[in-house]
């Protein structure tokens, strides 16, 4: 499944088109080939070929006139299903959403469409955002583009493998716990969480609400920077969306490494190094080649990463369990078959016919951690201990620009391996949580692959609304290494 | 209570908030056409809508709260509330939990005049859920989400009261208090304002509370008199009778007379609270709450001193003035002006305009938007140049035309004219009468000073009641003491 | 805090979340509950002293909206998506108060 040339990011794209040196219909025409060339992968949960290329012709014909074109013109961008668009579909990767409507759009949707971006469809996801491999979901398993047995990473998988087949030059995913990172790790790709309130939700299908953010898988750094910008700023209609003005990348944040100041947190690498050498090998080889030119590795000290977890898990949950209270089957979505039953037990069939095994798990722990007995020494200490973690990460930007550290602990692992329990699969999500407990932004920047061909990914964070500086320091990782080959395939 | 018991009440009023919007979505608060018919994707909890309070809900609590005296929280900390119900759309209520927006405040009222205080726990903000429709389809409930997310306010008193008389006195006084800050429209019949009321009862000098049931659907206040009363012979049977007592909540069936015990809430609630993570914490920033303690308005117990003491108005009008909030907006000016104008004005009101409009079946508050047009005719008959026989006219030809509208009125004065006020007019036909009447004239002289009505009664008549009363009156005294010489 | 998991556990936490655990499955389901509170015990392990819970990220946000209705959603948006509408509104079975 190699490719000659790799297909252009978000910038070469919008630049192309607005020259007139590519139309956005013969862009959008090869992200739908695309898409269809590589249906076995599962990016797709359903593609709007129609929709798209009427929107791509619009922006033709907008040039043509000589109007003004919008940041994205042109740019083929997929949502990840729980992000809302008018008469789409939107499933969150539920039954219980099977044959869902959404009325209106999602602030993201309305902004890449005010941009000029064309809306390519939904991709695939873990059901309702709940998992760490895109294996959870309705719609069946995304599979890894650099080899199909394997998982493409979650619970953005569907963006992360759309973005690695050229199916869109961007995806917009969401980051819970690490889902837009985790995929993009896995798949080879850029994936971007912007800090908490830097982007509206509304319209984004709630999984943990004090804990996620819609966020950018795209071919490179700049790419991901570029959507960010677009959709990025104060909105009326969240109360969590930060009122500040969008982000604005900046050229003069630079490409290299030259005074930046990397914290890398002890033992973070060597816990990689115990569950996959390799990618202890890869990042330490990037961090290297990032002191080599220039920056400063400064040693951290974060405690408690393993209770992060934990505190991720009882936060994520809790919110979860009530966030999904929604789904009763009364006023959209799956209602049992099932006659002559009361209102209560209507509800609970609903809900227990529609809802998947593991999204009925962390509904189950979430109302556990939140229920008389229990809600102080879960839920409660949860939160404190998401307090102390915060106080010492905050503690580190004395020393350091951004902290660095593995995305994953472990490649792509097989579609068929077992876990013995839930939990081992939420080991995944080791590096990822702290970003989303503490509301930072952070960034999955692809690596060389030190041994087989599967993606390592090396993360950076930073302080609140720093993203320019995580900008710069994923441009400083793509001139050290270079270009990126494009996925082989690998065994079916 | 009779006998040994004494009965123990505190109450949870559950006020609707006078906005615009509601509490967190856009939808309007205002009736609408039909079921369904305000709803926007958050009110039916559709995927991905989020809150985003409402700030003149949250104006319009800390008022609530700074008119019963309590402290005011200096952030708003919303939470979750969760159990599954059917007009409950996301499953869960946002309310707050254990940082009401305001506490430990007190209710002042009267009970057979006497000065009572009932202690305010709390008041927190919360939404509504929407309406459960059951006799809309056979066999089934249909849900109507027009409700769902107007803002309320719960108001919680500590068990303070001892009767039921307490208990509806009580309930009165806090409705109009709310009427008078601004907060609440009052209205029991649309569901604005509701009751409930959390009794038990207890052998006298025991101070240790018993079990308690908590009555709902009190939506007036002879039902917050009448189910309280009941209850409390309930429970007092119940204890004397050796059953006792179930904690449990208790619906008041004002048809039959009774409370009865609510099915489908024999769960021991878990409401499982936690922070709303979609609604970061508010801060009420202490100046801004200063800002709103140094612009409310006078309340229902100070305007009765006002009202009553100070200016001396009937009770009866004190309280119907007390009972419309617009109508002291509009008045309140000129009642405190000075106490003859305010007792005249009053008189004017709920006596002769209020009798008008009864013959017509009409209430005051029909004529409301029009106040100001009928002051104009009150001050017009009050300064004389109407008459008492034009002022009927006037009233009448009002309340025949289309009363609510300020140009009915101001037409039927302009077309009422003046009073003939001009001596030199009057005194020809004063002349004329008593020359015409001379018996009357002499028995009147020889003290029968009864008679003076007569003359002026004939000299009305003469001017088709359009005389002015006062200029009349002096000019027929000087006319018949003066034919005395 | 050590909690005992058991199914009896499992199906009181189930029924506030309004999740029928059939009792074929209930064994398996317990066992994954339980590793997943066993991971959760963990927060057990970390002094935290009297540090206030942290429930959003400590940034700006924005302050109250102002009073202003909006355009709301027709009922027919609604009843699209209702797996039942009637009389105007969702029809669910009789409940009786």
């Amino acid at each position: 499944m190699s490719r000659e040339t790799p297909p252009m990011g978000v910038l070469a794209t919008a630049q192309a088109i607005a020259r007139g040196e590519q139309s956005a219909e013969a862009a959008t025409r090869a992200a739908l080939d695309a898409a269809d060339a590589h249906a076995d992968l599962g990016a797709f949960v359903e593609l709007d070929a129609d929709g798209a290329l009427e929107t791509a012709r619009a922006v033709d014909a907008a040039r043509a006139r000589g109007e003004a074109l919008g940041p994205l013109a042109g740019v083929p961008i997929s949502l990840k299903d729980n992000i809302a668009a008018r008469d789409w579909a939107l499933s969150a990767g539920s039954r219980m959403l099977a044959g869902y409507r959404s009325p209106f759009d999602a602030t993201v949707t309305e902004r890449l469409r005010a941009a000029g971006a064309v809306l390519l469809g939904r991709v695939n996801m873990d059901e309702f955002g709940m998992g760490s491999a895109t294996t959870t979901g309705v719609a069946g398993p995304a599979r890894n583009p650099w080899d199909a047995e394997r998982v493409a990473g979650g619970s953005s998988g569907g963006s992360a493998v759309a973005v690695a087949i050229g199916a869109g030059a961007a995806s917009l995913g969401t980051d819970t716990g690490g889902s837009v990172r985790l995929p993009a790790a896995l798949c080879g790709v850029v994936g971007l969480k912007p800090t908490y309130g830097r982007v509206s939700r509304y319209g984004v299908v709630a999984y943990a609400s004090s804990l996620e953010q819609v966020g950018v898988l795209a071919r490179d750094v700049d790419g991901a920077a570029a959507v960010l910008a677009a959709i990025s700023g104060a909105c009326p209609l969240d109360a969590t969306a930060a009122p500040l003005p969008p982000f604005s990348p900046r050229s003069s944040d630079g490409a290299d490494a030259a005074g930046l100041r990397i914290g890398v947190p002890e033992g973070f690498v060597d816990k990689a190094r115990a569950a996959d050498p390799a990618v202890a090998e890869a990042i330490d080889a990037a961090l290297a080649g990032l002191r080599d030119a220039g920056a400063t590795l400064v040693p951290v000290r974060l405690e408690e990463l393993d209770a992060a977890v934990a505190a991720y898990y009882v936060i994520a949950t809790a919110e979860a369990s009530t966030n999904l209270s929604r789904y009763d089957g009364v006023r959209y979505g799956h209602r049992t078959s099932e006659t002559g039953l009361g209102l209560g037990e209507l509800i609970a069939r609903s809900r227990t016919e529609s809802f998947g095994d593991e999204v009925q798990r962390r509904i189950l722990l979430g109302t556990f951690a939140l229920s008389a007995g229990y809600h102080d020494a879960f839920y409660a200490r949860a939160g404190q201990v998401r307090r102390k973690l915060a106080n010492a990460v905050a503690g580190a930007w004395d020393d350091c620009d951004v902290l660095a550290m593995p995305t994953s602990p472990v490649r792509a692992w097989r579609l068929d391996q077992r876990f013995d329990d839930p939990t081992a699969v939420y080991a995944m999500d080791v590096f990822t949580v702290l970003a989303n407990l503490c509301g930072l932004p952070a960034l999955s920047v692809p690596v060389r692959s030190a041994g087989d061909a599967m993606p390592i990914g090396l993360q950076f964070m930073a302080p609140a609304f720093e993203e320019a500086t995580l900008v710069r320091a994923g441009r400083a990782v793509q001139a050290w290494r270079g270009a990126l080959p494009m996925p082989t395939g690998g065994p079916r | 209570m009779k006998g040994d018991w004494e009965i123990v009440v505190g109450l949870e009023v559950h006020a609707q908030l006078a906005t615009r919007s509601k509490l967190f979505s856009v939808a309007p608060t205002a009736e609408a056409e039909g079921p369904n018919h305000a709803v926007t994707p958050l009110c039916a909890g559709l995927p991905g809508t989020l809150p985003r309070i409402n700030g003149e809900a949250l104006r319009l609590a800390a008022r609530a709260g700074l008119g019963l005296g309590c402290q005011i929280r200096d952030t708003l900390w919303m939470a979750r509330k969760s159990y599954f119900y059917a007009d409950l759309p996301k499953g869960y209520q946002i309310s707050q939990h254990d940082r009401p927006l305001c506490h430990d405040g007190e209710l002042h009222f009267l009970l057979e005049g006497q000065p009572q205080v009932l202690e305010i726990e709390r008041i927190h903000l919360e939404e509504d859920a929407g309406k459960s429709v059951h006799d809309a389809l056979p066999g089934a409930t249909v849900v109507d989400l027009n409700r769902a997310g107007v803002p309320l306010i719960e108001i919680v008193s500590r068990p303070g009261l001892r009767s039921a008389e307490a208990a509806a006195a009580a309930f009165a006084e806090l409705r109009l208090v709310l009427m008078h800050l601004g907060v609440c429209d009052g209205s029991l019949e649309s569901g604005s304002m509701r009751c409930d009321a959390n009794v038990s009862v207890r052998p006298r000098g025991e101070t240790t509370l018993r079990t308690r049931c908590e009555l709902k659907n009190l939506n007036s206040l002879r039902a917050v008199r009448e189910a309280v009363s009941f209850e409390a012979q309930r429970q007092r049977i119940a204890w004397e009778s050796g059953e006792g007592v179930v904690q449990q909540t208790r619906l008041w069936d004002a048809d039959a007379g009774r409370t009865r015990a609510m099915r489908g809430k024999e769960d021991a609630a878990d409401y499982r609270y936690m922070p709303d993570p979609d609604l970061p914490p508010l801060p009420v920033p202490k100046a801004w709450v200063a800002g709103q303690r140094e612009t409310l308005p006078p309340l229902p117990m100070e305007l009765r001193r006002t009202l009553g003491e100070t200016l001396g108005l009937a009770e009866d009008h004190v309280a119907l003035l007390l009972d419309d909030p617009s109508l002291l907006g509009v008045l309140g000016p000129r009642l405190l002006a000075d106490a003859e104008t305010a007792r005249s004005l009053a008189g004017f009101l709920f006596g002769t305009l209020a009798g008008v409009l009864r013959k017509r079946e009409l209430e005051l508050g029909a004529v409301l938007p029009a106040l100001e047009a009928l002051v104009a005719i009150h001050d017009r008959w009050r300064a004389g140049s109407l008459s008492n026989k034009m002022l009927g006219e006037v009233l009448q030809a009002g309340a025949d035309g289309a009363y609510a509208i300020p140009a009915t009125w101001e037409t039927a004065l302009a077309d009422a004219g003046s009073t003939v006020s001009d001596a030199s007019a009057l005194q020809p036909l004063i002349d004329g009468l008593i020359a015409a009447h001379p018996a009357e004239v002499e028995q009147y002289r020889s003290g029968k000073t009864k008679l003076f009505g007569f003359f002026m009664g004939l000299a009305m008549r003469a001017t088709a009641g359009k005389a002015d009363a006062a200029m009349l009156r002096a000019l027929m005294q000087r006319a018949l003491d003066a034919s005395a010489d | 805090m050590t909690v005992h998991v058991d199914q009896a556990l499992l199906q009181h936490v189930a029924k506030l979340a309004r999740i029928e655990v059939a009792s074929e499955q209930a064994a398996a389901t317990t066992a994954a509950f339980a590793a997943m509170v066993a991971m959760a015990e963990r927060l057990a392990d970390v002094e935290v002293g009297d540090l206030e819970p942290m429930q959003h990220p400590d940034h700006p946000y924005p302050d109250a909206r102002a009073d202003e209705a909006g355009a709301v959603l027709p009922p027919q948006a609604l009843e699209a998506n209702a797996p039942r509408f009637g009389a105007g509104g969702f029809v669910v079975p009789r409940v009786v108060e």
